[in-house]
């Protein structure tokens, strides 16, 4: 699963960062956000999906024509659904969704999977830790997600309730950071 | 209301999906990409990026960045806040009827308006660009400037720090000469387009003068040395600083608390009424039009738009619009979220948290929450 985006990100120490965890990447740590400098990929978001094996969220993205702003300056953190977490949408929901007259609500889906700025699965964690087990998330769709812990791993809520976990998460590319979930969320 | 989107319901329209086929002309379209935009660039001390249009009316555009230090504390917030016309959730919204009866319900929906937004700012910034309104429906707007509707109605504004406001709108500012109530009780920009579009060459009304643009559109519309920026009635004008005539406008675009209303892939973009290049200064070097696209800003995106035919070809950039010097911190906006490359000039401490929006960089007060300065522009 996380094999792809990993090495779609083009960088050793991308590699070592997919595989999730509260790593160090900020809030007074100078070190820490050197490394981070020093691991951005020169590839865009874009260039990761196009390369990656998650085909359905790519296809939506183009559907919706918004590769170019996975593409531009950015900065963006892109919640990626797998493939499987397509499967798990109603029988026929996407192939609705992927046709032309589809495409306002299609775009709606993309862009809340797209939020502003950079956020690592740290940064994500630390936010939950200081808003006492949950932090609210703004994305460019305008709705919000809620961001959880469950154990170890982190859990995204769009506004129905519906839920989505972060999985291999933090493959780092020169206009944001991808995160992989295991399931679409679905704006109000 | 807000609707609820579920994944039944998108089932639901998966299945309606094919009765809404090509509805007023769209669906075309074609995806991302398309020829790149040539662009010219001029670098060292933040200074402007200079873009050249060609086609039709090709006119060379200077887009003053400016000394980013510069921009340091000088963009207070305030602004209006404007009705979109909306239909349900965005999901649900899929029938242009119920988008157009939405926008006719009255007084109950300020009430909810203003109730929503409050409800949003205490919740979170969430206050979200919308359309004002599309270009079919300026036609209806100009049958309605013939609706009286003397009733005062009151409108979401933003005052200078961006807390919501209830504003009496007609019967303030038809006073002045401004919106006619029919209009203006609609929450609709109150001045048709067309009617705005006349004073595109003409001096700027004097009523204008002294109406900043909200504080987002300050940021991403700065004054340069050749224009100026100023908001009227649902509009922003920018202004030849030497004629003083207006050279371009755009409507402001509408804030509203559950989604941003974009212009999807094979919609027409108002080319014909908004014609001035109006991407925000900070992205203006990564897009400059073409001689096969335009690139215009409106509701929450940069668009790519096919010369040809005025449609929406892609969508190559988003902005949130969430944060402006002046505002509170929106609570979306919890999580760290600078850049990889400037996290070790730009990272959180007692004194100071940094946040990123649409390409800035912004310092925030952590004991107040308030946004205290743009610090630095990344793109």
């Amino acid at each position: 699963m996380l094999k792809r985006w990993c090495l779609t990100g083009a960088a050793m120490v991308a590699l070592s960062a997919c595989g999730g965890g509260d790593g160090n990447g900020m809030n007074g740590s100078v070190g820490a956000t050197n490394a981070f400098e020093a691991a951005a990929p020169a590839q865009t978001i874009a260039d990761g999906l196009k390369a990656s094996d998650e085909t359905r969220f790519r296809e939506a993205v183009e559907a919706a024509g918004m590769t170019p702003t996975l593409a531009g300056p950015g900065e963006y953190t892109v919640l990626i659904p797998s493939n499987t977490a397509f499967d798990g949408m109603p029988a026929g929901a996407l192939d609705g969704l992927m046709k032309p007259s589809a495409r306002e609500q299609l775009t709606g889906l993309i862009s809340y999977h797209v939020l502003p700025g950079t956020i690592l699965r740290a940064d994500l964690g630390r936010a939950i830790d200081n808003g006492k087990g949950k932090a609210v998330l703004a994305t460019m769709n305008g709705a919000t997600l809620t961001a959880t812990r469950d154990g170890d791993a982190i859990v995204l809520a769009d506004s129905a309730g519906s839920k989505a976990r972060i999985g291999p998460a933090d493959a780092r590319f020169k206009n944001g950071v991808v995160h992989r979930i295991d399931a679409v969320l679905m704006p109000s | 209301m807000r609707t609820i989107m579920t994944l039944a319901s998108v089932a639901a329209l998966a299945l309606a999906a094919p009765a809404l086929a090509d509805k007023g002309g769209k669906g075309g379209g074609g995806h991302g990409g398309g020829k790149a935009a040539k662009v010219e660039r001029t670098n060292g001390g933040g200074q402007a990026a200079r873009a050249e249009r060609r086609g039709g009316g090709s006119q060379l555009r200077k887009a003053d960045r400016g000394n980013p230090g510069a921009r340091k504390a000088e963009r207070r917030g305030g602004g209006q806040v404007r009705k979109a016309e909306r239909g349900g959730g965005k999901f649900g919204k899929v029938d242009r009827p119920v988008r157009e009866a939405k926008a006719e319900r009255g007084g109950s929906q300020f009430e909810q308006r203003g109730r929503k937004v409050r409800v949003a700012r205490e919740d979170r910034r969430s206050l979200k660009v919308q359309r004002v309104s599309r270009d079919r429906d300026w036609n209806r707007l100009d049958r309605n400037r013939d609706i009286r509707d003397r009733s005062e109605r009151v409108r979401v504004v933003r005052d200078e720090r961006s807390r919501p406001q209830l504003r009496y709108a007609a019967s303030e500012r038809y006073a002045g000469g401004g919106c006619p109530p029919g209009l203006a009780a609609k929450n609709n920009s109150c001045l048709p387009p067309g009617q705005a579009k006349k004073l595109v060459g003409t001096r700027l009304p004097d009523r204008y003068w002294d109406e900043r643009p909200p504080a987002y559109y300050r940021t991403w519309y700065p004054d340069t040395d050749r224009y100026f920026y100023r908001a009227g009635d649902g509009y922003l004008y920018r202004v030849n600083r030497e004629n003083r005539l207006v050279s371009g406008f755009m409507p402001l675009y509408e804030w509203d608390d559950d989604y941003v209303d974009y212009y999807y892939v094979g919609e027409r973009y108002p080319i014909d009424t908004y014609s001035y290049y109006n991407v925000p200064a900070a992205y203006q070097p990564y897009y400059a039009d073409s001689d096969d696209y335009y690139y215009r800003y409106g509701n929450g995106a940069i668009y790519q738009v096919d010369r040809g035919n005025g449609l929406v070809e892609a969508i190559v950039a988003l902005l949130a619009g969430d944060l402006a010097v002046g505002s509170p911190l929106p609570a979306g906006y919890d999580a760290y979220n600078v850049p990889l490359a400037y996290r070790d000039r730009y990272y959180d401490t007692p004194d100071a948290w940094y946040r990123y929006n649409d390409g800035y960089i912004y310092q925030v007060d952590p004991q107040t929450r308030l946004i205290q300065a743009v610090i630095e522009a990344l793109v």
